[in-house]
């Protein structure tokens, strides 16, 4: 193996295989292209006609992500660290609050909080005389549901991230005399972090795409969008129009996500030390 | 570093005190938000608008006047099934539905024990659309079981469609051979009507007329069921908003200042 300037891997192909393969994506990327045009796909007067759809629903949908991750990762991290202590009770909460939500359907868990939100509201006459829109907040305890949901994901991958920073960096902390507090600011949590960032920017990206099931209560994000501009395709266009709607909420949906990631890879990469990556610790 | 901790929580704790304490305490202000719960695609009567970003129709424009009439702000809900709003705004989850809602007949009955509904504001009919291409006819265009019997027919679940088939179709069928697929959405209904699944859709007429119309001749009215269903505006059950007498006496307004027929002209062309 070969390492280049910045310490990165590189692969002992032949140069012949690596275009090869380059060659083979560009002629699959064609084949793609000219397989969509078979199927009528480059309307784009009715992409033009609809974009404003699109962009009401990114709009929404970028805001329940700008909602859903922040809270996600506080959950994550508080709970996370709960999994490591040694006291029992806040142990055993974290642990009941990881089994709790990493068990359940994010789709079941959105429906489950706006049926309860909606039901309790309802039937309580003190809060429904206080709560003006009923149907907005129970989508917003969804919305918690499903940050809740990602946070129990990213309570384990902080959970990891502790454990695997050895107990002898530690007390060797300890024994240089840093106090505890110190310790785990300037010891465990920067590995930790370290550790931890490819496996969150996983999470990350696997909840920008469930923001989707959202729409299941009422919101009108960019999954709504999609479905109602099908819904009225599917009265006047053609199976063409209707596949490149979706094609366009999954272009919309990787471009958020890639954002994400990129943005991830990007941190990861300024706070990586060579040799010292997770899976060698 | 403890006693800085117990400090701060006892400061959290203080403030959190004062807003509960703040919370139960004053008085609710008067309702300024109007929530109203629908289920699109059921155009004229509601559709989502991309180009405004908001939902429109008949009901909405009627749902927006009784709004003002009571000097509150329309927010609209959207639900993904129909059952479900059905249901929620009998709990007063949402403080009125305008979705179309049949209050009359024996659905009806059924929806008055769960929640209680305003004056009718639109007479409407049951109809039939089938593919451009399909051969059946009914008589006069007035479709009934000696058409629709022993086929297969696409309704949406918890609409008086449902409840029409399930009464007039099921029980006169010998060999039980009639197939009834029902759909949470619309959408769901139409792409499978389309795709070939079945062979009749029913759905009440003024969709239909909307959904054919906006077909490109791909879709074709078969005809009417005749059922004289009454449209009314609901609410959660024994009315306790009393939003009632005020729906009632918008509807009596706009029918006697002819505002009614403009909106019936406006959206249904």
């Amino acid at each position: 193996m070969t390492n280049d300037k910045r310490g990165r891997i590189m692969l002992p192909w032949p140069a012949a295989r690596r275009i090869a393969v380059n060659a083979g994506i560009v002629i699959g990327a064609l084949a793609t292209v000219y397989f969509l045009g078979t199927l009528g796909l480059y309307n784009l007067g009715f992409v033009a006609k609809n974009f404003p759809a699109f962009l009401h629903g990114a709009e929404y949908t970028l805001g329940l992500i700008a909602i859903v991750i922040p809270i996600g990762f506080g959950a994550g991290f508080a709970f996370g660290w709960g999994r490591t202590s040694h006291r029992w009770l806040l142990h055993s909460v974290s642990t009941a609050y990881v089994e709790f939500f990493r068990s359940m359907p994010p789709l079941v868990l959105v429906v489950f909080a706006w049926l309860i939100t909606t039901l309790v509201v309802a039937k309580n006459p003190f809060l429904s005389a206080r709560i003006e829109d009923v149907g907005g907040f129970a989508i917003s305890m969804s919305v918690v549901a499903l940050s809740l949901h990602s946070g129990s994901y990213q309570a384990e991958i902080i959970r990891a991230g502790i454990n695997s920073v050895p107990a002898g960096q530690h007390e060797a902390a300890t024994a240089i005399g840093l106090r505890r507090g110190q310790s785990v600011r300037y010891v465990v949590l920067p590995q930790m972090f370290r550790i931890s960032l490819p496996a969150l920017g996983n999470e990350f990206a696997s909840v920008i795409k469930d923001t989707s099931l959202i729409s299941a209560v009422g919101a009108v994000d960019l999954m709504f969008q999609g479905t109602n501009l099908a819904s009225l395709t599917a009265v006047s266009g053609h199976l063409g129009d209707l596949t490149l709607i979706w094609l366009i909420v999954a272009f919309i949906y990787l471009l958020m996500t890639l954002l994400v990631s990129r943005t991830l890879q990007g941190i990861e990469r300024r706070y990586r030390v060579p040799g010292l990556e997770a899976a060698q610790l | 570093m403890t006693s800085a901790i117990a400090i701060v929580v006892a400061i959290i704790a203080f403030l959190a005190g004062l807003g509960a304490g703040y919370f139960i305490y004053s008085t609710p202000a008067a309702k300024a938000k109007l929530t109203v719960a629908t289920n699109v695609p059921f155009p004229p009567f509601e559709s989502y608008n991309d180009t405004l970003g908001r939902f429109v129709g008949f009901d909405i424009d009627i749902a927006s006047l009784i709004a003002n009439a009571t000097g509150r702000q329309l927010v609209v809900r959207n639900f993904d099934n129909f059952d479900l709003l059905l249901t929620t705004v009998g709990n007063g989850g949402v403080d009125m539905a305008a979705s179309g809602i049949t209050m009359s007949g024996t659905q009806g009955a059924k929806r008055n024990l769960t929640m209680s509904f305003s004056n009718p504001y639109y007479n409407a009919n049951q109809a039939v659309i089938t593919l451009a291409g399909d051969t059946t006819t009914c008589p006069n265009n007035v479709c009934d079981q000696s058409e629709l019997g022993n086929k297969t027919i696409g309704v949406q679940s918890g609409t008086t469609s449902e409840g029409w088939v399930d009464t007039n179709i099921k029980p006169f069928d010998p060999n039980n051979a009639t197939d009834i697929h029902r759909y949470g959405s619309v959408t769901t209904e139409l792409q499978e009507l389309k795709n070939g699944v079945y062979e009749f859709m029913i759905i009440d007429a003024g969709p239909a007329a909307n959904i054919v119309s906006g077909s490109s001749s791909t879709l074709k009215l078969l005809g009417t069921i005749i059922t004289n269903e009454l449209y009314g505006f609901a609410v959660a059950k024994g009315d306790p908003q009393s939003l009632v007498p005020s729906i009632n006496t918008v509807l009596a307004q706009i029918k006697a200042s002819g505002v009614y027929d403009q909106l019936l002209a406006k959206w249904f062309k």
